[in-house]
C-alpha cells in the first residue's frame, strides 16, 4: 500500500447554470488505499455525491488533481471516462436502477455487454457474481418480481461482475428497511473482507459504522477524516 | 459534458450484442413496438400491392396488344394529339366509311375493316339481354382470324345489301339456343329482326372485350338501321411494307380526304389518329411509368408519416428510459454505443415493419390476382415485382436510420448523472 488508489488534491467542482455558479466542491484533498471501506457522510449539499461521481468517472472536476492509480483523470476524454467506468468501477444506487422486465441474469450481464469478454467468460462472470450475492435461485426471475433487498443484491452483483477496482455505493440502504439494510451492509463488508475496495455515500451513522474509515463533508469541504477501529458487523439498526 | 457530434469513438460492443440489446428493448414493449410500425407496414403493403397490380395490368395489356399483330394500324377520330393527354369522350366523330374506301384503294393496305360498336338490347323469344353489338365488314376475318363453329361469316353481299344478318359469339349462342345450331333462327336487336348466319368458335377476349359475348352485324346495317349515323369508331388495317412509311403516307392521304391544311404534319391539327401495336406498347409503358411515379410518391408520403411516427415514439422511449441510459453509461457504455443501440432499435422497428408490410402486400397481391384471374380476366398473371421487395427493405431501413438519428443522439448525449437521477 505504498501508492494510494485514489488521490484527490484540492479538487473543486463548479456547476454553472446561466449566471449562477454553484460551488459543489471547494478544494477537497484525501486519498484512499486499495482494500479500504470508506464511508462518505454529510448533509445534503455537502458535496458527498459530487465527490463520489468524480471518483467514479461520472463527473469531471473543475480544478485540482484527481489521480486514479497514478493516472491524471482531468485529461480524460468522455470515452476514456466511459472506459474507466467499465473496467475500474462498479456502482450501487439507492434506487437499485435495475432494468424492469429483464431477468436477474440479464441485469447482471449488462456491464459485460459493453466489454470484450467472450460469451463463455461472461457467463462464468455472471455466475460468479450471482453466487457472491447468493441469488442463484432467482437468476431467471424478472427484476420487478424481487423484494427490495433482493434487488439491491442483484445491483451489487452487477457492480461486481466486471471485477472492478472500486465499488461505489450511493446510499445503498436508503430504500431498504432496517433488516434488509443490515444484510446489504454485511454483504458489502464481506466483499471488503475479500479485498474489494468500497466507497459508500450515506447519511446514516449506523451504516457508516460498517466502514473502516469515515470522511465527513460539509459545504463542499472535507470536515473530518477518521478511521473506525470498531467496525460494526450485523445488528445494524436505523 | 457530452462529446457533441463526435461519432468516430471506440465501441467494443459486438454487433450481435447491439442487436440483442436492441431486440430485448423492443420486446419489453411488444404492443407499442407493433403499433409504432403500423404506418410503415401499411405504407409498404400498399406499395407492394399497387406495384403488383400495376405491373400485372401492364403485362396483361402488353400481352393483349402483342396479340394484335405488329403489322396492324388503327385509325380513330381525334382532336389533337391523343398521346399528349387522356382520351376525351367528347371527340367529334370524323372517321367514316369514305375513309375506309380511300384506304382500300390507296394500295397501302392489304386488308381494311371498319368497326362501330355499341351495347343494345338483344332478345330471342323470352330471353332478353344487353349485349355488345359490333358492325364490321367481310374483311374483318382477314385482320382478326377466327374459326366458325356453325354457319358462315358475313360476305360482301351482306355488307352491300344492308342485310339483317348476325354472327354470334359462342357464349351468346349458348345462352340463347343452348347446344342447338342456331343458324337460320331469328333474334331481335333493338326490336328489329336479324337472321343468325353463323356462330364463332370460342375466341376469348381481345382488349378487354369478351368476344364470345359479342354479336357481329354488317357495318352498313349497323350505321343505318341500328344507330342512324354515318361515322365509325375505328378502322383496322394491315399495312403493306414498312409500318412507319405507310403511316406517314396514310396521314397525307387522310389530310387530303378530310381537306386538312397541315403541311408541317402537326398532330394537333389532324382530326384523326393512326396508331399501331408499337405505339400502344409505348403508351402502356408511359402509363406504367406515370403509375409508378404516382405510387412512389404515395409511398414516400406514407413512409414519411410512418417515419415521423417512429421518431416520435423513439423520443418518448428515450425519455422513458432516461434512467436506463444513465445506468448503461454508468457501467461503461460510450456515446457511440448508446447511439448505435437506439439506431439499431429504430432500424429493427422499420425493418420489421417492412417485413410485415411485404408479407401482407404479397399475400393481398396474390389474393387479388387470384380473384382477378378467376372471376374477371383469365389470362391475368399475378406478378410480385422482386425489386419492389428489395426496395421495401432498403427504404424501411433508410427510414429507420433517418428518423432514428435524432432520438438516438438525444439518448447518447444524456449526462449520466442527470440521467440516473431522472424521475
Amino acid at each position: 500500500m505504498t501508492t494510494p488508489l485514489i488521490q484527490f488534491n484540492g479538487v473543486t467542482r463548479d456547476y454553472v447554470n446561466g449566471e449562477v455558479v454553484t460551488r459543489a466542491l471547494r478544494g477537497v484533498t484525501f486519498s484512499i488505499e486499495a482494500g479500504e471501506f470508506v464511508a462518505i457522510m454529510g448533509p445534503s449539499g455537502s458535496g458527498k455525491s459530487t465527490t463520489m461521481h468524480i471518483m467514479g468517472f461520472l463527473d469531471t472536476l473543475t480544478d485540482g488533481t484527481y489521480l486514479f492509480d497514478q493516472k491524471n483523470v482531468i485529461s480524460f476524454t468522455e470515452d476514456e471516462l466511459a472506459k474507466f467506468r467499465q473496467d475500474q468501477v462498479g456502482f450501487v444506487f439507492q434506487a437499485f436502477n435495475l432494468l424492469q422486465k429483464s431477468t436477474v441474469y440479464q441485469n447482471i450481464m449488462l456491464p459485460l455487454v459493453y466489454g470484450t469478454l467472450s460469451r463463455a467468460e461472461r457467463h462464468e462472470r455472471v455466475q460468479k457474481a450471482i453466487q457472491a450475492v447468493d441469488m442463484q435461485h432467482r437468476a431467471l426471475h424478472f427484476s420487478n418480481q424481487l423484494s427490495g433487498g433482493e434487488k439491491q443484491r442483484v445491483a451489487i452483483a452487477r457492480a461486481l461482475v466486471n471485477n472492478p477496482t472500486v465499488i461505489f455505493a450511493d446510499e445503498p440502504t436508503g430504500n431498504l428497511d432496517t433488516k434488509t439494510g443490515t444484510q446489504i451492509l454485511d454483504l458489502l463488508a464481506a466483499l471488503n473482507d475479500e479485498g474489494h475496495t468500497i466507497v459508500m455515500v450515506t447519511h446514516e451513522e449506523e451504516a457508516a459504522e460498517y466502514a473502516s474509515r469515515i470522511l465527513r463533508m460539509r459545504d463542499g469541504l472535507l470536515e473530518s477524516d477518521t478511521s473506525n477501529g470498531s467496525r460494526r458487523r450485523g445488528g445494524y439498526t436505523k | 459534458m457530452g462529446p457533441g457530434g463526435v461519432v468516430d469513438t471506440p465501441s467494443n460492443m459486438r454487433y450481435q450484442d447491439t442487436f440483442l440489446t436492441a431486440s430485448e428493448s423492443l420486446l419489453r414493449t411488444k404492443s407499442r413496438s407493433l403499433l409504432t410500425i403500423l404506418g410503415i407496414v401499411i405504407g409498404i403493403a400498399a406499395v407492394i400491392l399497387m406495384l403488383s397490380i400495376g405491373q400485372g395490368a401492364e403485362q396483361y395489356i402488353l400481352a393483349e396488344v402483342a396479340d394484335l399483330g405488329s403489322d396492324l394500324v388503327f385509325v380513330e377520330p381525334a382532336s389533337g394529339d391523343p398521346t399528349s393527354g387522356p382520351p376525351s369522350p367528347f371527340i367529334e366523330q370524323t372517321v367514316t366509311l369514305d375513309d375506309e374506301e380511300a384506304m382500300e384503294s390507296s394500295g397501302l393496305f392489304s386488308a381494311v375493316s371498319p368497326t362501330l360498336f355499341t351495347t343494345l338490347a338483344v332478345s330471342f323469344e323470352e330471353v332478353n339481354e344487353f349485349i355488345q353489338v359490333q358492325g364490321t365488314d367481310h374483311e374483318y376475318l382477314d385482320l382478326y382470324p377466327a374459326q366458325m363453329r356453325y354457319g358462315t361469316y358475313l360476305d360482301e353481299t351482306d355488307i352491300d345489301g344492308y342485310n339483317n344478318v348476325a354472327v354470334l359469339g359462342l357464349e351468346i349462342a349458348q345462352e340463347f339456343f343452348g347446344d342447338q345450331n342456331p343458324v337460320g333462327e331469328r333474334i331481335k336487336i333493338k326490336s328489329q329482326s336479324y337472321r343468325v348466319i353463323g356462330v364463332f368458335e370460342e375466341q376469348g377476349s381481345r382488349f378487354f372485350q369478351n368476344l364470345d359475348k359479342q354479336i357481329t352485324v354488317p357495318i352498313t346495317t349497323m350505321q343505318r338501321d341500328i344507330m342512324g349515323i354515318d361515322t365509325i369508331n375505328f378502322i383496322s388495317a394491315r399495312v403493306i411494307g414498312e409500318m412507319e412509311v405507310v403511316k406517314e403516307e396514310f396521314r397525307y392521304l387522310m389530310r387530303d380526304v378530310h381537306e386538312i391544311d397541315n403541311p408541317e404534319g402537326d398532330p394537333n391539327l389532324d382530326d384523326f389518329f393512326v396508331s399501331s401495336q408499337t405505339d400502344a406498347t409505348e403508351t402502356v409503358g408511359v402509363i406504367g411509368a406515370v403509375l409508378t411515379i404516382l405510387l412512389s410518391s404515395i409511398a414516400a408520403i406514407s413512409l414519411l408519416v410512418g417515419g415521423i411516427g417512429i421518431m416520435n415514439i423513439m423520443l418518448v422511449s428515450v425519455t422513458e428510459r432516461t434512467r436506463e441510459i444513465g445506468l448503461r453509461k454508468a457501467v461503461g457504455a460510450t456515446y457511440k454505443e448508446i447511439l448505435q443501440q437506439f439506431l439499431v432499435e429504430s432500424i429493427l422497428l422499420t425493418l420489421l415493419g417492412g417485413l410485415i408490410g411485404v408479407l401482407i402486400g404479397v399475400s393481398v397481391s396474390l389474393f387479388a390476382g387470384w380473384v382477378v384471374s378467376s372471376f374477371f380476366l383469365e389470362t391475368w398473371a399475378t406478378t410480385i415485382p422482386p425489386n419492389a421487395i428489395v426496395m421495401a427493405f432498403v427504404v424501411s431501413s433508410i427510414v429507420g436510420l433517418v428518423f432514428g438519428i435524432y432520438p438516438a443522439r438525444s439518448a447518447a448525449r444524456l449526462n449520466p448523472i442527470d440521467a440516473l437521477r431522472y424521475e
